[in-house]
């Protein structure tokens, strides 16, 4: 009764957090009774909170006791599991360490424990009230599409792609991917003209590309012929310029390397490398006994950043996946699971 | 159904301003409740104050009363007493003046007052000492005298002198 008198006499906010490649994005939400008043997102360049981010939420907060801020867990050690039984949950993650939830009874969600006393830490000023999965995200924004049909979801974040695989509602592989982590490990082989020591395969760590699988057999400096990615309308040539990064990758010490990673190279391989991992994790589910493997043909991919068609291509080519893109406003969505959370 | 990692804090619409507030009013009706209670309290003692200088004045007005009448009682007996000491005073007069009236040789032996009248008894030596000088004086104070006498032992005549004032007249004259 005083809930509803005091949500009568102040406007709820909805403060959704979701973190970037080093940046977080807080999206807010004022609703009063009727509805939405208004709507606003704000980008900060950083990746703590920080006196600004404060100073920008307590603005908001400061007129109302009904605010709700939720962050969307960005945290390494997450992923989901495609069984809510107890026993099966071992094989997947320990419960000890992480905490879970289940949806629907059909599969799980986790979260390192650690990770999300970090969080709430993180929080300790401003107040945390919820904690999203990605892939509860994912299931809800494809909810129409997951009862029906076999396929890969795929959420793509800057600094992180949430894949999961789904056959009618039944979850059949889910791996959290942190970009950063994947980049940075990439970088450990990636193309310097200073560095003179000769990359083998040998030292490719399993999680990262696995080149051969990609075909390069051509030299780097298609880069720079390459140098708008976005015009190229077709991809076709992808296996030349694959095969020319082979090639270019076999003579290291060329000084003219550096140039040829432009602007748009780099567009290039962040979705290349995108593409690569997305590759690497179907893989694991095809080959790892500990996962029920189908055969998929499609793949859904929401899309909260803008991806070129680059990603799209490789699917479709490399693949032979049918590739579905549908934007995403993250903070809209973690607005409306919070909203759904309080009913 | 709840898909969070942690559930969602308690909200409570009562803000720090709201509780400022709220314990601003409370502080109010504190002391409009103090302040009413001292009004209470003081009426109801000014009532009982009130009621007992009701009392007061009630006890006052009985003894007033009581008072009164002491004095009316008193300015009574004060009327009375009066009146006795003029009633003897006038008595002692006319009893001095009766005395003043008996010659030296008549001897009275006894006197008897009347409201109206006066009775002497007593020796005289003879009829003409009486007659002219204690009957004449009694004669121009009283209406009636009458006299009788009767030989004593040594010569002497005893005598009795009834004398009488007549009231009608003396009314009439009070009238006039």
């Amino acid at each position: 009764m005083l809930e509803k008198i005091g949500k009568f006499l102040y406007h709820t906010i909805f403060i959704n957090i979701h973190a970037g490649d080093k940046e977080l994005i807080v999206y807010i939400e004022r609703k009063n009774t009727k509805g939405l008043v208004e709507s606003e997102e704000k980008v900060f360049d950083t990746d703590t909170i920080n006196d600004e981010m404060k100073k920008y939420i307590n603005f908001f907060t400061k007129d109302t006791p009904y605010f709700y801020i939720s962050f969307l867990d960005s945290s390494t050690s997450q992923g989901a599991a495609p069984t809510c039984e107890h026993i099966e949950i071992s094989k997947f993650y320990d419960k000890a360490l992480c905490k879970y939830g289940c949806y629907n009874n059909k599969w799980s969600y986790y979260t390192s424990k650690f990770d999300l006393d970090e969080i709430e830490n993180d929080f300790s000023d401003l107040g945390l009230d919820f904690v999203f999965s990605p892939f509860i995200i994912l299931a809800n924004f494809f909810k129409d599409k997951i009862e029906s049909h076999l396929a890969i979801f795929v959420l793509i974040q800057k600094d992180s792609i949430s894949l999961s695989i789904f056959d009618t509602s039944e979850l059949l592989y889910a791996q959290y991917i942190c970009l950063k982590d994947e980049f940075e490990t990439t970088d450990e082989f990636s193309i310097d003209s200073d560095d003179s020591d000769e990359i083998t395969l040998e030292d490719v760590p399993e999680d990262s590309i696995d080149l051969d699988s990609i075909d390069i057999d051509d030299d780097l400096d298609v880069f720079g012929d390459i140098e708008d990615l976005d015009s190229i309308e077709e991809i076709d040539e992808f296996t030349d310029i694959e095969e020319d990064l082979e090639e270019e990758s076999t003579s290291l010490n060329q000084s003219s390397h550096k140039n040829t990673m432009s602007e748009s190279g780099e567009l290039f391989d962040e979705d290349f490398q995108m593409f690569s991992l997305i590759q690497a994790s179907i893989k694991t589910f095809y080959e790892d006994e500990k996962y029920n493997s189908k055969f998929v043909e499609n793949i859904y991919i929401a899309d909260s950043i803008g991806i070129n068609g680059d990603l799209k291509n490789y699917l479709e080519e490399e693949m032979f996946l049918n590739v579905y893109v549908r934007q995403i406003n993250l903070g809209v969505e973690i607005s409306e699971l919070a909203q759904s959370e309080l009913k | 159904m709840t898909y969070s990692y942690i559930k969602p804090r308690k909200k409570s619409f009562v803000t720090s301003e709201l509780k400022l507030l709220f314990i601003f009013f409370f502080i109010t009706i504190i002391m409009l409740l103090l302040t009413y209670m001292f009004l209470v309290f003081k009426s109801y003692s000014f009532k009982q104050e009130h009621l007992e200088i009701q009392n007061t004045k009630r006890d006052l007005n009985i003894s007033l009363h009581k008072m009164n009448e002491d004095i009316k009682f008193i300015e009574k007996q004060i009327s009375v007493s009066k009146k006795i000491f003029t009633q003897n005073t006038v008595l002692k007069d006319s009893i001095a003046n009766m005395f003043d009236l008996v010659p030296e040789r008549i001897t009275l032996s006894e006197a008897k007052l009347l409201e109206n009248g006066l009775i002497l008894y007593g020796i005289t030596p003879n009829k003409d000492v009486y007659n002219f000088m204690l009957q004449a004086p009694l004669r121009s104070i009283f209406h009636n005298t009458y006299s009788s006498f009767y030989p004593a032992e040594n010569g002497w005549l005893y005598f009795v002198s009834k004398n009488y004032i007549d009231e009608d007249e003396t009314t009439l004259k009070e009238d006039d």
